[in-house]
């Protein structure tokens, strides 16, 4: 009989402590308490801090990251969003070096090829140069042979792909057509290669001759005056479709050649040049080229939104 | 809405198709997509990306349209009513007064109900995968009337 009281009262005693420690049944269904929310500018905070240190993890090792330090009720969402940004280009990722000068400058391009080329035609490259400063129209009438030879050795330079970076030079005033509208680079454009060797922007505006006229009465898209421009690196799936700008219908007046390369000035070397239609990017980033040469991201192609985001 | 670039037909709907390094990425312009999964990049574009063996047909489309007897390439719609137009027609440029945007492209924005024609123009893509059958090459768009 005693045993049988001990029993009943282990199992009381246990049902007790089962209950104390029980948890109400209302906590199991109303909203945790630590979940809060925050004003709107406090979140603009947040975000952005969260964003500095997503940028920070992205370009340095996880110990030294910034974000490894804050988590916040808005990190999956702002993370989810970051990452898919930075699975696009959007943030300067590592790959994105593929446009930076010093990557350029790495590639074979005219100035590396220039002097053989000019040989195999039995030029060097002062004639070369020489003839490079004449329109075709021009040369076709006092030079022919000057002519072919230049011709033949545009027509030795490969036409450009979908892996080829390509190089579109515009005017500071013009930056917002390319990331507030959204137009495409088009018409005529370089590769990068190519123009590696034209580093300021005067060697920018006299290599490329960006001292054409935009009307009757000389106003000029580009001035040699200006705090630089801006450089457009892409590579687009239609690259392989643009065309030498060598013997094209209607042609601009000089300084355009219609012999394909510009005709650089004051000693320096021109680029060949292509014309193309309106370019489907794949990736690419405007830098802002300052006078000096030194080179600024400035934006960045996004693929989703198929235009160039201001970085 | 005004195309410019690759698409394919997946499951009965046209999506912007971007080639990644291992896999496709299906773009959808609009607020509601047809299709699950896929992720919201802004309130008008969401995404997904999908294997490679998934997507069997791919197209390039650009936007034509004419505008004063003169054909010009659509580039972009500045907003429900106007939109971007662009050409190297030295022509219609100094006929028409357009924006000189860099030498043999001129450019000027207009309002959509000012066309006189406006279409699509379809051909095969760079991405080496076929048209989508019974895809017309010229396709016609309705201008809103006046």
């Amino acid at each position: 009989m005693l045993h049988f009281l001990i029993q009943i009262l282990v199992i009381f005693l246990t049902w007790l402590t089962t209950f104390a420690n029980a948890t109400p049944l209302i906590q199991k269904v109303v909203l945790t308490n630590y979940s809060y929310s925050f004003p709107t500018t406090e979140n603009q905070k947040l975000e952005s801090e969260v964003n500095i240190g997503v940028l920070n993890f992205a370009r340095s090792g996880i110990p030294e990251n910034s974000f490894s330090q804050k988590s916040t009720s808005w990190d999956s969402f702002v993370l989810k969003k970051m990452r898919a940004r930075m699975s696009v280009g959007y943030v300067n990722a590592p790959g994105n070096s593929l446009f930076s000068k010093s990557t350029i400058d790495g590639i074979n391009g005219f100035i590396d090829n220039v002097a053989s080329l000019a040989t195999q035609q039995g030029l060097n490259l002062t004639t070369f140069k020489a003839l490079q400063l004449k329109a075709a129209s021009e040369l076709a009438l006092t030079n022919p042979q000057g002519l072919s030879k230049i011709i033949s050795i545009r027509n030795s330079i490969p036409n450009p792909d979908a892996g080829t970076i390509m190089q579109k030079v515009i005017p500071l005033n013009k930056i917002d057509d390319f990331t507030v509208k959204g137009y495409k680079p088009r018409g005529f454009v370089t590769t990068a290669a190519n123009s590696k060797h034209l580093n300021t922007y005067e060697e920018i505006y006299d290599g490329m001759r960006l001292d054409y006229s935009i009307d009757n009465v000389g106003t000029q898209a580009f001035n040699s005056t200006d705090n630089g421009c801006y450089v457009i690196r892409f590579k687009a799936t239609n690259s392989n479709q643009a065309t030498s700008a060598v013997n094209l219908p209607d042609p601009d007046p000089f300084p355009y050649t219609n012999h394909g390369f510009t005709s650089g000035r004051n000693g320096k070397l021109g680029v060949p040049e292509w014309k193309m239609s309106d370019a489907e990017i794949t990736e690419g980033i405007i830098y802002l080229k300052q006078v000096d040469g030194t080179e600024i991201e400035y934006a960045v192609f996004d693929k989703i939104l198929n235009k160039f985001v201001i970085k | 809405m005004i195309r410019f670039g690759t698409y394919t037909q997946f499951k009965g709907f046209d999506f912007r198709l971007v080639k990644e390094i291992n896999h496709y990425k299906l773009i959808f312009d609009g607020i509601d997509c047809p299709l699950p999964n896929f992720i919201k990049y802004t309130d008008n574009l969401s995404y997904l990306d999908i294997p490679i063996i998934e997507i069997t047909n791919a197209f390039f489309v650009k936007t034509i349209c004419t505008y004063k007897s003169y054909d010009f390439d659509v580039n972009i719609m500045i907003n429900d009513s106007h939109i971007g137009i662009v050409t190297d027609n030295k022509e219609a440029f100094e006929k028409l007064n357009l924006e000189f945007r860099d030498r043999s492209v001129y450019q000027t924005e207009i309002n959509i109900i000012d066309l006189e024609k406006l279409w699509e123009q379809r051909m095969p893509s760079s991405y080496n995968l076929p048209m989508p059958e019974g895809l017309d090459l010229i396709k016609e768009l309705e201008i809103p009337k006046k």
